[in-house]
């Protein structure tokens, strides 16, 4: 049988009404192969739920949950380098009868804080699928640590099952990392952006625009290496939500203490960049100056184009875009997209008429169905984005475009035409 | 406090090992989780994975699945699967936490699965609470008592030996001498192998006066064939079981020792490093038993102790908890210990030689 895919024209013609349903992961049984084992789990690599759920400063995790649900920590701990703030408190069968794991919280907290060199001053209790269906309640359980201890203890939710619920896990996750915040005097000079738990690349422009029209305190979890400063974000006139799963936590902080939030996308097609810029400085009241960010970007493109003309491309859902809008806006370059190997959303149609405009036959394949067992690698492409395209086509030039900092803006366009020259650079020089 | 981990993190889960037996075999293999547990399985306990292809699939469970028992919808999602898989040797469906939490019933699942499919369907009550040897001798012993039926023991006849290809080695019409029937081999996978060994490596030093072994969890002709190899050889605790239950039901006898290559049998130190010290192996029972073995022999003044994380053979001790283990290394007084590299975390305060023994299902250290 062959892998299940539409082309743009399908898929744009099928509209929301239609929507396949083989994009919902629980549509059929999940097929993990090694392009999807980036993305496809709720602990993956990059910022899974245990990582993300360290980002608060001076925080420990303590997992409480059967062995298998951390075993990946034990590989991805290590490689990224928290190891030393993780903890497990294992359960057995006996627990999942009685729930007698929850009493022996309040005790294994105070033990794990006399383990590191500095006292932790907060620890992350985070459960999982068992306690989903046990009906856990979770905050209280950390209140009653709390009171043990005098440290904060946060409640944190790894819930594979809920994925496609109103609050999947790294939803959940956002909010989770941003509770502790408590209400300040607003400063109007103040914001924060929220989106990821790395901070976003150090020349991203959207931090000297924002100092320009008087936002002088920028802040973001990622930048901060104190519980201190981290609660100084309680001061915030507004926040900038720079990825959509952020958008239940805004809802919360709002809610909590009254910040209100404004939200932007990710683009990597110039001329949204700009109309974003001024949608933002419309709605802040300010003018954002983005001229001379524009213009570098602009000839970063078109000497990126001079010297690669014609190029096709295959596009993955592991990188530091969302894939549908990088294809339509290569398409916009004059690039051709031969595949995107991605699960599209509602909310990515847009994009995906776009690029039925203008390439109607680009392929649309989910890598999590069970087709793509059958896959084999046809047609050729000239570069990869994302490692799990470099996955189906090992021949091209590989552009993971994946990190923990965050590109994004003007700024994240230039650094994706610089890793691809880089790539491009290296094979040419293996080839010649 | 029993289950609290504060230096180690958690080993390979019996899905896992259950899943590693599985994995050469042709079947298709639908772990009931919600995908985490799918993505620990293939991104970190299963190296092979990214190298060769198995039908490993999660059956992306979502919290109503679970509350409803919505058996029929994930048998709906399976037979979607088999019908873009060429033959499949069987379906294998394989338990977590979320079916122990909602009392699944397997064996209402196997029906279901061979009913409707009419294929042999398997299923691995693993929870994701046990270790990785649990779920391995879970699957060893599904697949003999699936495989094997009611046969009493018989000599393999001419032209019934196979290789994993299926080439028949042995002449038609020949008489079939008694070496040339089948060693079978129980606990060789990725996570009991020492870190610089395969299943080829193992098998050829299985048998080292000709004829052939097999390593359970190549093939499923194995398991149909497994009451007539002559002997089997046990080199992981997980294996224990299915040779005592095929010597108890076909006479079978099997021996219990790790096959170390040349030059490892002192775990990679020399007779000079280890006289007159004091050491402590942790690994899985039968290998670090097999060195202990072998550096008593060479030197008459070592005294050697052995640990396991996991299932115990012989005089090796059971570490249960963490804190077995950092008592032991605390009161032990111990040279040098062989083990893991993850577990030098837990050896705070102790001050001798530390020799790395990687084990797989410890730390998950990729194979070179």
């Amino acid at each position: 049988m062959e892998p299940f895919y539409l082309t743009a024209k399908e898929f744009a013609q099928r509209g929301r009404e239609d929507f396949p349903k083989e994009e919902a992961p629980s549509h059929a049984l999940i097929y993990s192969s090694p392009a999807t084992l980036s993305y496809n789990s709720p602990g993956a690599n990059g910022y899974g739920v245990k990582r993300a759920g360290l980002a608060i400063p001076e925080s420990v995790m303590l997992l409480v949950a059967p062995g298998c649900c951390g075993r990946n920590s034990t590989i991805l701990s290590r490689v990224s380098g928290y190891s030393e703030r993780m903890f497990y408190l294992l359960m057995d069968e006996t627990d999942l009868v009685t729930g007698r794991h929850l009493k022996k919280i309040p005790q294994a907290v105070e033990e794990i804080l006399d383990v590191p060199e500095v006292r932790p001053k907060v620890v992350v209790i985070c459960i999982t699928c068992v306690d989903a269906l046990l009906g856990t309640d979770l905050v209280r359980v950390c209140k009653k640590a709390e009171e043990r201890t005098g440290v904060h203890v946060v409640p944190s939710y790894m819930y594979a099952l809920m994925r496609e619920g109103t609050k999947p896990p790294m939803t959940a996750i956002r909010q989770s990392v941003y509770s502790l915040l408590r209400p300040l005097r607003k400063n109007p000079h103040a914001v924060n952006l929220l989106g990821q738990f790395a901070p976003y690349d150090d020349d991203t422009e959207i931090y000297e625009m924002f100092r320009k029209a008087g936002l002088t305190k920028i802040r973001e979890i990622g930048r901060m290496k104190t519980l201190e400063e981290y609660m100084e974000m309680g001061e915030a006139n507004f926040n900038l939500v720079l990825n959509p799963e952020s958008r239940y936590a805004a809802d919360d902080l709002m809610q909590r203490l009254g910040m209100p939030y404004i939200e932007m996308n990710r683009f990597y097609d110039i001329q949204k960049i700009q109309r974003q810029y001024a949608l933002l400085g419309g709605a802040l009241g300010v003018k954002f100056d983005d001229a001379a960010y524009y213009e570098e970007a602009s000839r970063a493109l078109e000497a990126f184009k001079e010297r690669h003309p014609k190029l096709t491309f295959a596009i993955g859902q592991t990188v530091n875009a969302n894939p549908f809008e990088l294809a339509a806006a290569l398409l916009s370059y004059g690039y051709a997209v031969d595949r995107v190997f991605a699960n599209a959303t509602p909310a990515d149609l847009p994009f995906i008429t776009k690029i039925a405009e203008m390439s109607p036959d680009t392929r649309f394949y989910t890598s999590i169905s069970p087709t793509m067992m059958n896959y084999k690698l046809e047609g050729e492409v000239d570069i990869t984005i994302g490692k799990d395209a470099a996955w189906y086509y090992p021949e091209a030039v590989s552009v993971p475009f994946f990190s923990d900092v965050q590109p994004f803006g003007y700024r994240g366009l230039m650094r994706l035409l610089a890793e691809m020259e880089d790539a491009l650079r290296a094979n040419t020089e293996v080839t010649s | 406090m029993k289950g609290l981990w504060k230096y180690l993190s958690p080993f390979a889960p019996d899905i896992s090992g259950a899943v590693e037996v599985l994995f050469r075999m042709n079947g298709l293999i639908v772990i009931i989780d919600a995908g985490g547990c799918t993505g620990n399985v293939c991104g970190f306990d299963e190296p092979r994975w990214k190298s060769e292809k198995s039908a490993i699939f999660s059956a992306g469970l979502r919290d109503l699945d679970a509350i409803l028992g919505r058996d029929e919808a994930m048998m709906k999602k399976i037979g979607d699967v088999l019908g873009v898989m060429e033959n499949p040797s069987f379906l294998a469906l394989v338990g977590t936490p979320v079916p122990s939490v909602i009392a699944t019933d397997y064996q209402a699942l196997r029906r279901m699965g061979e009913r409707k499919f009419g294929i042999t369907t398997l299923t691995m009550q693993t929870t994701g609470m046990e270790l990785y040897d649990k779920g391995q001798e879970k699957a060893y012993l599904e697949l003999l008592k699936t495989y094997l039926g009611q046969g009493e023991r018989r000599e393999l006849q001419s032209g019934e030996i196979h290789d994993p290809a299926g080439e028949c080695t042995c002449p038609e019409n020949e008489e079939v001498p008694s070496y040339m029937q089948p060693i079978g081999i129980f606990g060789a996978t990725p996570m009991d192998l020492l870190d610089f060994d395969t299943t080829d490596t193992i098998k050829d030093r299985a048998v080292c006066c000709g004829g052939q072994a097999r390593v359970f969890g190549e093939s499923v002709q194995d398991f149909k064939e497994a009451a007539s190899f002559r002997e089997n050889l046990v080199i992981s605790p997980s294996g224990l079981a299915a040779a005592s239950y095929m010597e108890k039901k076909y006479g079978i006898p099997y021996t219990v020792r790790y096959p170390l290559p040349a030059g490892f049998e002192l775990a990679g130190l020399t007779r000079d490093e280890i006289e007159g010290k004091r050491i402590l192996i942790v690994h899985q029972a039968v290998a670090a038993e097999t060195i202990r073995s072998e550096m008593e022999q060479a030197c008459d003044n070592v005294r050697v102790d052995t640990a396991t994380f996991f299932m115990p053979f012989a005089n090796c001790r059971t570490l249960p908890e963490e804190d077995d283990f950092i008592e032991l290394v605390a009161d032990g007084n111990y040279d040098i210990i062989v083990g893991d590299p993850m577990l030098r975390r837990a050896c705070r305060g102790w001050s001798g030689r530390f020799v790395e023994l990687p084990q797989f299902s410890v730390s998950g250290v990729e194979k070179q």
